[in-house]
């Protein structure tokens, strides 16, 4: 077990019935990190981190959450968790101050001023009922209620869904100002790939329930390439590209996107190109992008149109 | 805990009133009003069946209101995830459930109890403790609320698993009433206190606990849901009408024929048929010959072949009958038999007041206080039970005229002749008494009254004290208008049949005089033989009380299909132990334990049944990946627990995948981290050259800006 790593994940595996929804995951999150989890809709993400927190039991794997056995968390370990579920869940009947007051006397850490700055980032009175909320005040009075516990972790499940900009804007600030030693840790699973950009210096990318990327911002940005080429009408040859992650049509044109190139990938993609192949930028939304583009089934929307 | 029972408080008060409701509506059902005097009378057993329905109701929808929503994915990551342990948050659940049930059963049941103190005893037989047992049941109920907590808190594929725990505790009403009807109020109370304790802190622990003790709570949950689904398809087939059941009663009569031959009257009833009366003889072994009985007195002269008729044990009312109504000729007064030792006497003509209380030492005026209480609850009959084949009390019993009921009164002092026509009461037998029994011979000779003790029955005569010899021979045309002073004449005391469980001990006389006892409890039959004037043998012989062969009964034969065996086997053990402590004889222990037309039917499909089980638990292991000697190991206990074995494999282990495995090819649990045929770990799945790792990890703390 690593102590420099908040989160440890070795070969999680989780089974609804027949279907693997999280297949032999191998997750490391450093401690002091920001690491945004990215995936499509049915990914994994949401089962992995109910996983994590002990909410759900693997079908095969271990997990480790700040050094403790995910399964057996101790109410101390769990207090130096933030966790946020996904939807922002309140109780409808309790207003914000009562939220406040029930989360304070189930946590031995409370940063009243901390709960108070946030919900007043986000334009929240403290005396109105959660249910009466929109959903960006929600959120801020989910973060708050989050952030107040002083965790060491924070683990975000799809905290910007549905927010308008100015709650977005105002989650993220939230969110660097409480990294902003660079003690505390947090997991973001979003389908926000600018907010993550901002955000995190870390990401995890899942793709039917298998981890395609564990890494930080700048190497996934530095290992993946793209190129323009001509390729000829129905020619399967372009799945001879080593390292191949998407190929998309533009303008009469294909761009095929690839991850860790070499020499053998850029002679591979003259060898099929009728032109001369043309290196094109890839930013990180383009890079991401061409992961979640591939088919739901593992195949890539290539091999389904060369079929 | 004290925030999740505050947060708990606060969600679910606004159900506190409908709690109030269920439970102030089922009290109001049994609650009688003014001149329900029939009503009044049972008011205790309606109320606490009526509580009992409305408490469970509300203790089960609360734990729902507090459960369902709380226990769904996303509120249960909100909710659990706090510095405070689960034990602590279900627990606080329960206490915030209990603290919502109490004022929920205790609002209704203190205005029923201020009702019964403004209108008992004055308008009605009523009295404020009468709510007790109600409230012991009420709180017996509130069990339903942590056994429900834990049905939604358990994470089961399927409902019927799910429910387990709810089934774990169906059975706790059975304890309750059992001890309701066998003690003593405050006993009943500190009882059903006591259990309830006892089994909520058994079931918080299993909803607090995962494991081997939630394990056996689900084990349990698992046989008693086979046993609810027997009663529930018993029930079924007996409404559909299937069975031709045939449903025969408890012996009427015993007798000895000329021969000696052992013979019981009693009648059976074809299912949706009339009765039919017969006769049927008692066979059994001989099992103790020649013990000599001496008499202290003279046998009457006409002690000769009579035949009985009818007999009637007194004290009619074991159990918790709490009174009973005696309309008086002139039917100006009702009394009743009020469990307090008293007598009430109220005048309906009017308005309906009590005018006074009939006790020991006779009739007190209401305001005077009641008198000299009977020592226990007193037990009664009307001779009318005794004479149903002959005129003159079939006069009284059809009631041509508004005429009172000679009534026969017993406690622990001795028996008394109660006249609620005068409002007079007489002690005709001194005590000690512990229980009586009435046998009627027929209309030659006077009905007997024998008496029991501790270590003695003492047989009595009833005789007019006017010394008319033809009083109990009367006919409707020259019946009195009311039944003379009586006497016992006591003619012979007996030895207390050895080991025997007198609430079940029935006497007789036989065709030739003879004396006849039959404890139903341990089936056997006692004949006293004249030998002389002055001594009597005792034989003693099994008694097979069992139907006649040829008879059927789906319901019994699927009873023996569908009992966990382990159960059947409990209750055989349990009433062949309670005989033998009983001092019963150890070789009648095991019998009489089924029908014997039933024995071999339900044997036969009982062994099947265990067969089937076992091979269908076997199944279930085998799916789930067990090891041979697990699979074993869960067919041995399904021998003992019967159907309920292959429910608690499927309860207690759910199914696993299984995929091929990429070495030996075959099926492997994808739940076992090394395949269990080639003992081959699982791989990462085969990278397909996009996956991006960073090797190795660095921190790399990047400046963030918006």
């Amino acid at each position: 077990m690593h102590s420099d790593l908040a989160i440890s994940t070795q070969g999680l595996t989780k089974y609804f019935g027949s279907k693997a929804v999280v297949r032999h995951l191998d997750l490391n999150v450093p401690r002091g990190s920001v690491t945004g989890l990215l995936g499509l809709n049915g990914a994994g993400k949401t089962t992995t981190l109910r996983m994590l927190m002990g909410m759900l039991e693997p079908t095969r794997g271990a997990s480790q959450i700040l050094g403790t056995d995910s399964q057996h968390l101790r109410p101390e370990d769990r207090a130096r968790i933030g966790y946020t579920v996904e939807g922002h869940f309140l109780y409808g009947w309790m207003s914000v101050r009562q939220c406040e007051c029930f989360q304070r006397d189930t946590f031995p850490r409370w940063n009243s001023s901390m709960f108070a700055e946030t919900v007043r980032r986000f334009g929240i009175d403290p005396s109105d009922k959660t249910r009466v909320l929109s959903r960006g005040q929600r959120a801020g009075v989910s973060l708050a209620l989050t952030l107040a516990t002083e965790p060491e972790l924070l683990i975000l499940d799809d905290p910007a869904l549905g927010l308008d900009p100015v709650s977005r804007r105002a989650l993220n600030e939230t969110l660097l100002d409480f990294c902003d030693g660079g003690t505390r840790t947090i997991l973001l699973s979003t389908h926000l790939l600018d907010d993550v950009e901002r955000v995190a210096d870390r990401i995890a990318l899942m793709f039917a329930g298998r981890l395609l990327v564990d890494t930080t911002l700048d190497d996934f940005r530095n290992r993946i390439a793209a190129w323009v080429i001509d390729l000829p009408p129905a020619t399967r040859a372009i799945e001879s590209i080593p390292g191949l992650i998407n190929s998309r049509p533009r303008s009469g044109r294909t761009i095929v996107t690839v991850a860790d190139p070499d020499q053998e990938t850029e002679a591979a993609i003259a060898r099929i190109s009728r032109s001369t192949p043309e290196s094109v930028p890839v930013s990180f939304e383009d890079a991401v992008i061409a992961y979640l583009s591939r088919s739901r089934d593992g195949q890539s929307f290539l091999v389904a149109r060369g079929a | 805990m004290r925030a999740i029972v505050v947060k708990e408080l606060k969600e679910n008060v606004r159900w506190l009133p409908v709690g109030i409701a269920i439970i102030g509506i089922c009290a109001w059902n049994a609650t009688p009003i003014y001149l329900e005097h029939f009503a009044a009378i049972n008011v205790e057993r309606s109320l606490m069946l009526l509580i009992a329905f409305g408490a469970s109701l509300f203790a089960i929808g609360l734990a729902i209101l507090q459960s369902a929503f709380d226990f769904s994915a996303r509120q249960r990551g909100f909710l659990f995830h706090r510095a405070v342990s689960r034990q602590q948050i279900i627990c606080g659940k329960i206490v915030a459930g209990g603290l919502l049930f109490l004022p929920a059963i205790g609002i209704p049941l203190a205005a029923v109890a201020i009702w019964f103190f403004r209108s008992g005893p004055e308008y009605l037989p009523v009295h404020p403790i009468q709510v007790l047992p109600a409230t012991g049941m009420a709180l017996a109920c509130f069990l339903f609320h942590p056994a429900t907590i834990l049905t939604f808190e358990r994470q089961a594929s399927w409902f019927g698993t799910k429910l387990l725990p709810l089934f774990a505790i169906c059975w706790m009403p059975i304890p309750v009433v059992t001890v309701y009807l066998t003690t003593s109020r405050s006993t009943f109370i500190f009882a059903t206190t006591a259990l309830v304790a006892l089994i909520a802190a058994s079931v918080v622990y299993a909803a607090a606990h995962t494991g081997a003790v939630r394990n056996w709570y689900l084990a349990l949950g698992a046989v008693v849901a086979c046993i609810v689904a027997t009663f529930v398809l018993m029930a079924t087939i007996e409404s559909l009408g299937w069975s031709s059941r045939t449903i025969y009663g408890l012996p009427v009569a015993y007798g000895l024929d000329s021969n000696g031959k052992a013979w019981m009257y009693r009648y059976e009833q074809r299912f949706g048929n009339s009765i039919n009366y017969q006769d049927i003889p008692i066979t059994g072994d001989q099992i103790v010959a020649n013990q000599s009985v001496k008499l202290d007195a003279q046998l009457p002269p006409g002690f000769s072949p009579r035949v009985m008729r009818n007999s009637v044990k007194l004290p009619m009312n074991v159990g918790r009958q709490s009174a009973q109504i005696l309309q008086t000729k002139r039917s100006e007064r009702v009394c009743y038999d009020f469990t307090r030792g008293q007598i009430l006497v109220y005048d309906l003509n009017h308005q309906p007041r009590l005018q006074g209380y009939l006790s020991k030492d006779g009739f007190h005026p209401y305001g005077e206080g009641p008198g000299l209480r009977f020592h226990i609850n007193p037990y009664q009959t009307t001779l009318n039970w005794m004479y149903n084949n002959n005129e003159y009390f079939h006069y009284f019993q059809t009631g041509q005229s508004k005429r009172g009921f000679p009534v026969l009164w017993a406690d622990l002092d001795g028996v008394y002749q109660l006249d609620p026509n005068s409002l007079n009461v007489k002690r005709i037998l001194d005590g000690p008494v512990t229980r009586c029994q009435a046998v009627t011979i027929d209309d030659i000779l006077p009905p007997w009254i024998l008496v029991e003790s501790d270590k003695q029955i003492r047989l009595c005569t009833m005789e007019a004290e006017s010394g008319d010899d033809s009083w109990y021979q009367a006919s409707i045309a020259n019946a009195p208008t009311d039944l003379p002073a009586l006497r016992l004449k006591q003619i012979a005391v007996l030895p207390r049949l050895p080991n025997a469980m007198s609430d079940h001990l029935l006497f007789g006389a036989t065709q030739d005089g003879k004396l006849v006892a039959v404890d139903l409890a341990l089936n056997t039959l006692a004949r006293f033989d004249t030998k002389s004037d002055s001594s009597w043998t005792v034989d003693r012989f099994s008694v097979d009380t069992n139907r006649p062969a040829g008879s059927t009964n789906i319901a019994s034969t699927i009873a023996a299909c569908t009992f966990p065996q382990i159960v059947v086997w409990f209750v055989i053990l349990t009433t062949s132990i309670a005989r033998i402590a009983a001092g019963g004889p150890v070789e009648l222990a095991f019998s009489g334990t089924l029908p014997t037309e039933l024995l071999i039917p339900c044997l036969i499909v009982g062994v099947l049944t265990t067969l089937a089980s076992m091979l269908t638990a076997g199944l279930a292991c085998q799916r789930r990946g067990f090891s041979i000697g697990t699979t074993i190991l869960w067919c041995g206990a399904t021998l003992f627990l019967g159907t309920a074995g292959p429910l608690t494999v499927v309860a207690l282990y759910r199914r696993p995948t299984f995929e091929p495995c990429p070495r030996c090819e075959k099926l492997r649990n994808v739940e076992q981290h090394k395949c269990q045929h080639c003992n081959t770990a699982w791989e990462a799945p085969t990278n397909s050259g996009i996956e991006i790792f960073e090797q190795p990890l660095t921190r790399t703390r990047r400046a963030l800006s918006v």
